[in-house]
């Protein structure tokens, strides 16, 4: 094929700044010259690993809400006509267009000690809440940040669902509770994979969010090796963890498709 | 088509004619754009294949959704059994339909499709099995359980779609163009398919097409539609001699249609002619329109009541399509198994009984 050669300056691209810097975390993984696992080694120890462990929670917290969420909210959007459905949509979709800083340091706004909902809260006579600095302010921060990155492929997975499909299952003595888990919701599972996977991924590698919002007091694993390479200096130690998250990325991916057999998963 | 299996057969269907499995009632139905349907009076006997025949647009679709509880009608009721289902929804109703599309879910197999009306309503799973079996030896898909829906061909999909409605044993089967994406010679091999099911499944079809010789072959009862509003209900015998009015006459088959004034006394003026005709209730001077089938025509030696110079003449098979201009400018089409052929003198005689008067369309 002749086209190839157009492919090329990605090949160069892919190479300088995504194949190359996966060899080189690798080579700083395992110790530049020397071959050892004290840095992996570390990685899976005590407090790291737990660190780790509890950063898979949280994204799965915040996958599990944004999901709750944003199914709903698809499905009813997917319900509306046309003009109504493309303005929903650009509304959810508005708040991704302003950078996540600005938007997270306005959540810092709301739940500060004075902030609007406390004094909301103290207006109706409750006393003023801790808010800010809280796992829930971070866990609140993720899933703002990444719901939109649900509801849209669950959102198209639905739209372009063949609406005589539902008729056919309605049809065939389906009421409205088994069409949907017999028929919607089994087309819409390579939408829901999408969101899962677009969730899931960033909110566990997030930094910042969890310093503005958690006050340092709530690290994920982003943290851990960002401060590796900006506090602490440790570059080994820092790719070490890197690959220990390239690694479960690599896992989820063969999981996803085993379950998205069809390869109808969007955006992967 | 495969062997029916014995607890397939139904008894024998009785033509009774009080037996009416499906009545609609001055049903209408408007959306934004305006009115579909316009006081549609119909009713389905037990048994009957029964099709729902007119161009696109003619509400013969809309009429089925709502029969099938897809639509409600703005207007009017659907009585099945005697009984009133006007706000039953689909679910609720003993009747299944064949989408145009096929519908197939797309997340399934064969058999999963075939067996959901089945697992909805938990049939024990011996008898979901032996169902299956025999309605898969019926619609000539046995061994292909299975399959991956997107990979059948179009006449399998068909196939399987009909399977899945006729499992679940539905007292009325609602069929909407079902054949209407299949190429010409799978489509008349599907035709004498259906034909046959219907014969020995005894149950009643209600079909919708705009292909007037699918709707000849299949049925027992044609409603020919236009606009809204049925033009005639008959049997096909009964709609291609007798058509009610040119819109009918023009649609089934093809016809010579002529504007022309009943004088009375069994003599109408058309093609700028007088002709005898049988007698027909209209007053004299009244305008009608008048239907002159092509074979019905005969072309005799001598001049007649009209005269022309053939102007075409295709050999079809069996006979001639011969058009024919006639001395005023008027164009025939007559059908023979004889030609005069190209540019000579053509003589056509037309008996008084060939002559179908009915009241003019009023546009």
């Amino acid at each position: 094929m002749k086209n190839k050669r157009y492919a090329l300056p990605y090949v160069i691209w892919a190479l300088l700044f995504i194949i190359g810097p996966i060899i080189i975390t690798f080579f700083y993984a395992f110790g530049q010259e020397h071959f050892t696992l004290e840095y992996m080694a570390k990685a899976f120890s005590g407090s790291y690993f737990s660190v780790f462990l509890d950063s898979i929670l949280i994204a799965l917290i915040v996958t599990v809400i944004c999901l709750a969420l944003g199914y709903p909210a698809a499905y009813i959007v997917s319900r509306m006509q046309a003009g109504t459905a493309r303005l929903a949509i650009i509304l959810m979709v508005l708040p991704m267009w302003i950078n996540f800083l600005l938007r997270t340091y306005a959540w810092r706004a709301l739940l500060d000690d004075n902030g609007l909902i406390n004094q909301l809260l103290m207006a109706v006579g409750i006393p003023a809440q801790q808010l800010l600095y809280t796992q829930g302010a971070v866990i609140m921060g993720l899933m703002y940040d990444f719901l939109p990155f649900m509801i849209l492929p669950i959102y198209t997975a639905l739209q372009k669902m063949d609406v005589s499909l539902l008729e056919a299952s309605s049809d065939l003595g389906a009421g409205r509770v088994k069409t949907f888990t017999r028929v919607i919701f089994p087309l819409s599972l390579p939408g829901i994979i999408s969101g899962v996977v677009m969730v899931f991924m960033p909110a566990l590698t997030t930094f910042v969010v969890t310093e503005l919002l958690g006050g340092g007091k709530y690290n994920m694993y982003g943290d851990l090796i960002t401060e590796q390479f900006l506090v602490t200096s440790n570059w080994n130690f820092g790719s070490a963890l890197a690959v220990v998250m390239f690694l479960l990325m690599l896992v989820s991916m063969v999981v996803i498709r085993r379950i998205d057999k069809d390869g109808e998963g969007y955006l992967l | 088509m495969g062997i029916i299996p014995a607890h397939f057969l139904k008894p024998e269907k009785k033509m009774n004619k009080i037996n009416k499995i499906l009545e609609l009632k001055d049903i209408s139905k408007s959306f934004d754009k305006g009115e579909v349907l316009h006081n549609i009076n119909l009713y389905v006997r037990q048994g009957e294949f029964l099709t729902l025949l007119g161009p696109s647009g003619c509400g013969k679709t809309t009429l089925l959704r709502i029969i099938g509880g897809f639509e409600t009608p703005s207007y009017g009721q659907v009585y099945f059994g005697g009984s009133d289902i006007t706000a039953l929804p689909p679910h609720m109703r003993q009747v299944n339909t064949v989408f145009q599309h096929f519908a197939l879910f797309p997340h399934m197999n064969v058999y999963e499709n075939i067996a959901f009306g089945l697992h909805i309503k938990k049939m024990p799973k011996d008898y979901i099995e032996r169902k299956i079996t025999d309605i898969l030896a019926l619609t000539g898909l046995s061994g292909f359980e299975r399959r991956n829906i997107a990979k059948l061909s179009g006449g399998e999909k068909q196939r399987v779609a009909i399977a899945r409605a006729l499992v679940c044993e539905p007292s009325l089967l609602l069929l909407d163009e079902p054949l209407g994406a299949l190429d010409l010679k799978l489509r008349k091999s599907m035709q004498l398919e259906l034909k046959n099911m219907h014969r020995q499944l005894g149950l009643t079809f209600v079909y919708v097409t705009h292909d007037q010789e699918e709707a000849m072959m299949l049925s027992d009862t044609i409603v020919v539609m236009k606009d809204g509003v049925i033009q005639h209900i008959g049997t096909p015998e009964d709609i291609y001699n007798e058509p009610s009015n040119a819109f009918v006459a023009d649609f089934i088959g093809e016809s010579n249609i002529f504007p022309g004034t009943y004088l009375g006394d069994r003599r109408v003026s058309f093609a700028g002619v007088e002709f005898p005709c049988l007698p027909h209730p209209f007053a004299a001077g009244d305008n009608v329109d008048v239907v002159v089938r092509p074979e019905d025509i005969e072309l005799v030696r001598d001049d007649s009541h009209v005269n022309g110079t053939v102007t075409s003449s295709v050999f079809m098979g069996v006979h001639y399509d011969i058009r024919i201009m006639d001395d005023t400018g008027r164009e025939w089409l007559v059908q023979s198994t004889k030609t005069p052929g190209e540019g000579n003198r053509a003589h056509l005689f037309i008996g008084d009984d060939c002559i179908h008067i009915m009241p003019k369309e009023r546009v």
